[in-house]
């Protein structure tokens, strides 16, 4: 089966700090790949180079087999979608301009962007309450929602995730992840960065690290038996770990 | 005083022309067009030329000016600005400043130093609501404010509008919604051109072609936009007519000599005290 | 062919060069050139002078302040305005000057606080107000038609004939380079292009940016005044119409063709832009297209200009690598460490909101001399924010900083760094056209203060100054293990070398507390640990030194003592060995669930040892 999102040998970086080196990943279709590692790690560039947002000096992304060249309209064109962290949502444009926004690339079809918004209130009644404000007027929360929602509006078939609980309350971060969990149901393939393990290991179904632009670990989540292996990764190698207490 | 009061709406509402132009490409490409006023004085020549020498009627000269207005905005971009990709606002300013000279230039080359009539309307003056006018400054006015509301309209309620305003509060964002940036910019500069360049003719009525025309009305229409607020076409509009009367005004009770300096004095007071202007929802790169 | 070494250049003077041409052309009347040719020369040389100014402002500090063709009339203006009431060369030239300076200066004030564009057009329409500047008063300027009557110029009662006038020019021309110059080449011209850079940079140097700012301007003003004044005995009648939008766009031309940031360019652009249009017939109708040409393409690809490129070409084919003998010697001295006079840093209930959002709150750190102290966390707790508020940048909420004792907060960056706090950044902030031994001797600037005219003149304190500056540099340069590239351009060297550089310059003037943001970031491994071995080799010297930092393993290698912050609020204090088992921290980085297995562990391995 093809994967969804494949990346091969990927290098990136910003100027000449090469953050990303040799990065290979692969999500399937359906399926939730959390990809984790400490800050600095290069989870956001990674996920900025695969959008086309940030150059690559080598390597591929590919897209159900097919490889991801052009410029990042291109690619939303083509059903890949991200969610920068953040939540970057055009704060002066109200919450329905910025659903339009995201079916731009769909908005020659007959009543394409109409009937999106009605599936992004479904998904967010909240949404459809504030739909008249100004984006930078919601809560963090609903931000967050409306940039998912957002990316979802171009009908992805692949959703890149940047740290969607950054800055959330635990409970809002509760309703941010069940949602995610439900696009899965959908078909989607997500690739969710995340630092913190809990909620993402909770709807994952693989789990990589990322750790100094490598992937360290590439497994399935069920099959990760201690958590050890992912601490050394963000808190440095332990010296004395046999060290009888 | 009414007179007064005609004459300023009429010349700020030739500051408001090219201030819908400077909008109009600062919304989609973050970049100021010192070169936008230029453009005007190219179609006040071809106002002339089709008035003086080619004998064309009024909507023919309009069509022509809006067409070369445009071709001359799609080589700026492509020229000049689409290679500085953001090497800041020195390189931005130069190249722009030298497209606007390049357009000065080649009017003097053309044409030669004398101010030249156009002459599709007659300056019969008349009385108009107290004071007295003539058919152009009222034309001009008329169609400075329904230029602005049109395409204020088109900016806020269509997607390319959306897409346009969108990008220029966040343009990663843009893109990553799959707005084409690189297009939003080109076609900015296009039609800004056309529309600027457009109205030459009806302005220059009233103006005559010069080819130093766009000096001062680009400094003036910035102080418009700087009055009215970076990006809003209704600051546009009240800008400008702010800078127009002040200026009617000032050479009326202080004399002529007073004119520019009293817009001197509005920049110095709107940069320092109103950084956004009026109505400006982004503040331009200040640093 | 034999190059000359680096040291032949740098010491033996290049600028003999340029000296000898200018007095050469200062005697040419008397080797027969005719009348025209010396009414060209004038040209160029005023010229020059206008844009050498504009070079300073633009070229230099990077300030869009564009006003040199008005400041030109005030000069021509003044002048010429005195030498009708009868005054004297000596006197009107004073006059004129004073008065341009007053003018860039007034001008500039708005300059401080708006950003380029609208500097820039404020500028621009000051020149295009002259003309009507001059008919406010047309009784003594002579108005739209111009000031008719400008004697001839008269020197200590003497009149000047046409030859001593030209002599008069050329000479006050080569002065006026020779004083910028030095002004140029001095501790000076650095700090200008550190605030061409980034006036954050400025700032975090201890640098006042709204001073240097204003000085700029005046510096900027000076020849175009002078130019002015001379340039008003030329025809004995001021035209208005000289000083307008072509020559403000010619001069702008000019500066970028014979390069923005270059003094002797200043000379070829004038030259261009003045005999190259006269040279060619019928030019005047082509001349606005011709400068809108050279605009465009300057502004899109001439990088340094002509002389940029007789530089380089120079030093290709001139030039050889030795290293000059103040590098070789310090480089075979002993590697000395000097005593840092680190001073304790106190930052206490630290609090800090951006609208809804409280970034820090109630926040301490104590940072030692001759300690380490790191300073992590996940994202957006908050770390940079502290440093911001440390260093200045932001103004705290609520909470104190003391420096040694003293109060710090709320102080602007610049007296902030004034006393004692120096920083770097996440992305290295080295100005272009600089030298690595000059990026950390800029770090010197605002500590040791030195007057500017001793610097255009030369003065033995002056150079004195710059000596000790230069000294300095490498010693510390030295320490850390790069004195050998002390005179290469630093902007083009590697991230890591960038980084250690940074960290020199932090150094240079004794710092009380070094606070270090993301040195290790984008480094690789060997890098990681030149980095690590030199900031232990500091604070071993007695350095306090702050560092923020996501790579644990350096932390943990260097650091004494390790503050943990999450959402703005400190949740560890600790060795780091403490900190990495603390449940709490575990939990910020990884989640509850890695918390509660960590706590499990550790109660069974406590159970198990009973």
């Amino acid at each position: 089966m093809t994967n969804a999102l494949e990346i091969r040998d990927l290098d990136t970086g910003y100027g000449e700090v090469r953050v990303v080196r040799g990065l290979n990943l692969a999500c399937p279709e359906g399926q939730i790949t959390a990809l984790l590692g400490r800050n600095g790690a290069g989870k956001t560039t990674t996920l900025s180079a695969v959008a086309g947002i940030r150059p690559v000096s080598r390597g591929t992304i590919s897209l159900f087999g097919e490889p991801q060249t052009g410029s990042a309209a291109k690619r939303v064109a083509a059903g890949l979608a991200l969610v920068q962290e953040g939540k970057r949502v055009f704060r002066q444009r109200t919450v329905e301009e910025n659903l339009r926004l995201g079916g731009f690339v769909h908005r020659r079809r007959r009543g394409y962007i109409a009937e999106g918004i009605e599936k992004a209130y479904e998904r967010f009644p909240i949404l459809k309450e504030k739909r008249r404000d100004a984006a930078g007027m919601l809560s963090g929360g609903q931000q967050q929602m409306l940039a998912i929602a957002q990316a979802l509006m171009a009908d992805p078939r692949v959703l890149l995730l940047d740290e969607p609980s950054a800055g959330l309350a635990p409970s809002i971060v509760e309703e941010v992840f069940n949602e995610v969990a439900e696009l899965k149901k959908e078909g989607l393939c997500v690739l969710l960065v995340e630092q913190l393990i809990d909620h993402s290991l909770r709807i994952a179904d693989r789990v990589a690290v990322l750790d100094h632009g490598r992937i360290t670990i590439d497994t399935e989540v069920a099959a990760l038996d201690s958590w050890d292996a992912l601490r050394e990764s963000y808190l440095g190698v332990k010296e004395t770990e046999e060290k009888a207490s | 005083m009414m007179t007064t009061v005609l004459a300023g709406l009429s010349l700020g509402a030739v500051y408001t022309l090219v201030a819908i132009g400077y909008n109009i490409v600062f919304i989609s490409s973050r970049v100021f067009n010192f070169a936008q006023a230029q453009f005007l004085m190219a179609g006040a020549f071809i106002g002339f030329l089709g008035s003086a020498k080619l004998g064309l009627p009024l909507w023919a000269a309009v069509l022509i000016a809006a067409f070369v207005g445009a071709v001359i905005g799609a080589l700026e971009e492509v020229l000049a600005i689409r290679r500085l990709a953001g090497r800041g606002a020195h390189n931005e300013l130069v190249t722009t400043l030298g497209v606007g000279t390049i357009i000065a230039g080649a009017a003097l080359a053309l044409f030669g130093a004398d101010p030249q009539k156009v002459t599709y309307f007659d300056s019969a003056a008349f009385d108009f609501l107290g004071g007295r006018t003539n058919l152009v400054d009222l034309l001009i006015i008329l169609v400075a404010v329904l230029l602005a509301g049109i395409v204020g309209l088109i900016t806020r309620k269509t997607m390319i509008g959306l897409a346009s305003l969108a990008t220029s509060e966040d343009r990663d964002a843009g893109m990553l919604r799959g707005i084409n940036v690189k297009h939003l910019a080109f076609w900015a500069f296009v039609i800004a051109g056309a529309l600027v360049a457009a109205t030459g003719p009806l302005v220059a009525s009233k103006t005559l072609a010069s080819y130093h025309l766009g000096d001062l009305l680009a400094v003036k229409a910035f102080v418009a936009v700087a009055v009215g607020g970076f990006g809003s076409y209704r600051g546009a509009v009240i800008g400008g007519f702010v800078v127009g009367l002040l200026e009617m005004f000032g050479a009326r009770y202080l004399g002529t000599e007073w004119q520019s300096i009293s817009v001197f004095v509005l920049l110095l007071v709107a940069l320092i005290v109103l950084p956004k202007g009026l109505f400006g929802r982004s503040q331009e790169r200040l640093v | 062919m034999k190059k000359l070494s680096n040291e032949t250049y740098r010491r033996g003077p290049l600028w003999v060069l340029p000296l000898a041409l200018g007095l050469v052309v200062m005697v040419l009347p008397f080797l027969g050139i005719d009348a025209g040719t010396q009414r060209i020369t004038v040209s160029v040389a005023l010229m020059s002078m206008l844009v050498l100014g504009l070079n300073m402002t633009f070229g230099y500090a990077g300030e869009l302040a564009l006003g040199q063709s008005a400041i030109y009339a005030v000069g021509a203006y003044a002048a010429g305005i005195f030498a009708v009431a009868g005054l004297d060369l000596p006197l009107t030239f004073v006059i004129a000057v004073l008065a341009a300076a007053a003018v860039g200066l007034l001008t500039g004030v708005p300059g401080i606080r708006l950003g380029n564009w609208s500097l820039g057009m404020v500028t621009f329409f000051l020149v295009l107000l002259v003309p009507e500047v001059v008919n406010l008063f047309p009784k003594v300027t002579g108005g739209a038609v111009g000031l008719p009557g400008v004697p001839l110029p008269t020197f200590l009662g003497a009149p000047l004939n046409g030859q001593a006038y030209y002599v008069l020019v050329i000479g006050v021309t080569i002065a006026t380079f020779v004083l910028l110059r030095n002004f140029a080449t001095s501790r000076h011209g650095n700090a200008l292009k550190v605030l061409r850079e980034s006036p954050v940079l400025a700032r975090s140097l201890g640098y006042s940016v709204p001073g240097l700012k204003l000085k700029t301007y005046v510096i900027g003003a000076l020849p175009a005044g002078a130019a002015g004044a001379l340039f008003a005995y030329q025809d004995g009648y001021i035209n208005p119409a000289s000083f307008g939008f072509q020559m403000a766009v010619a001069l702008l031309a000019a500066s970028i063709i014979g390069g923005a940031d270059s003094i002797y360019g200043a000379v070829i652009g004038a030259a261009i832009l003045t005999i190259g249009p006269l040279r060619t017939s019928g030019f005047q109708q082509f001349s606005l297209i011709f400068f809108g040409i050279l605009l465009v393409l300057g502004g899109l690809f001439f990088a340094g200009g002509i002389a940029g490129l007789a530089r380089r070409w120079f030093q290709r084919w001139f030039v050889d690598d030795r290293l000059l003998s103040d590098v070789k010697d310090v480089l075979a001295s002993e590697v000395e460490f000097p005593r840092i006079h680190g001073k304790e840093l106190r930052a206490t209930g630290v609090e800090k909101a951006f609208g809804g959002n409280r970034a820090l709150r109630g926040v301490d750190l104590v940072a030692r001399p001759g300690t380490v102290t790191a300073l992590i966390g996940p994202n957006g707790s908050g770390k940079t924010t502290l440093l911001n508020v440390v260093s200045g940048f932001y103004k705290p909420d609520a909470g104190t900083i003391a420096v040694g004792g003293v109060a710090v907060e709320g102080k602007a960056p610049h007296k902030v760094a004034a006393s004692g706090v120096s920083r770097t950044f996440q992305t290295p902030l080295i100005p272009k056209g600089m030298t690595v031994a000059e990026v950390v001797q800029s770090a010197r600037y605002a500590r040791d203060r030195a007057s500017i005219l001793a610097a255009m003149l030369r003065l033995p304190s002056a150079r004195r100054a710059q000596r000790e500056d230069r000294a300095e540099a490498l010693r510390l340069l030295n320490i850390v293990g790069i004195a050998e590239l002390a005179d290469k351009p630093a902007a083009d060297l590697p991230l890591g070398t960038r980084r250690l550089l940074e960290v020199t310059r932090a150094l240079a003037g004794d710092p009380a507390v070094v606070l270090l943001d993301e040195p290790a970031s984008g480094l690789d491994e060997s890098d990681v640990q030149l980095l690590s071995s030199v900031i232990s080799r500091l604070r071993d010297a007695g350095a306090t030194i702050v560092i923020v930092e996501h790579n644990f393993e350096m932390v943990m290698s260097i650091a004494d003592e390790v503050n943990v912050l999450h959402l703005g609020e400190m949740i560890a204090v600790g060795t780091p060995d403490m900190v990495r088992n603390d449940p709490a921290v575990v939990e910020s980085y990884l989640g509850k669930a890695a918390r509660e297995e960590l706590e499990r562990r550790n109660a069974a391995q406590q159970g198990g040892s009973k």
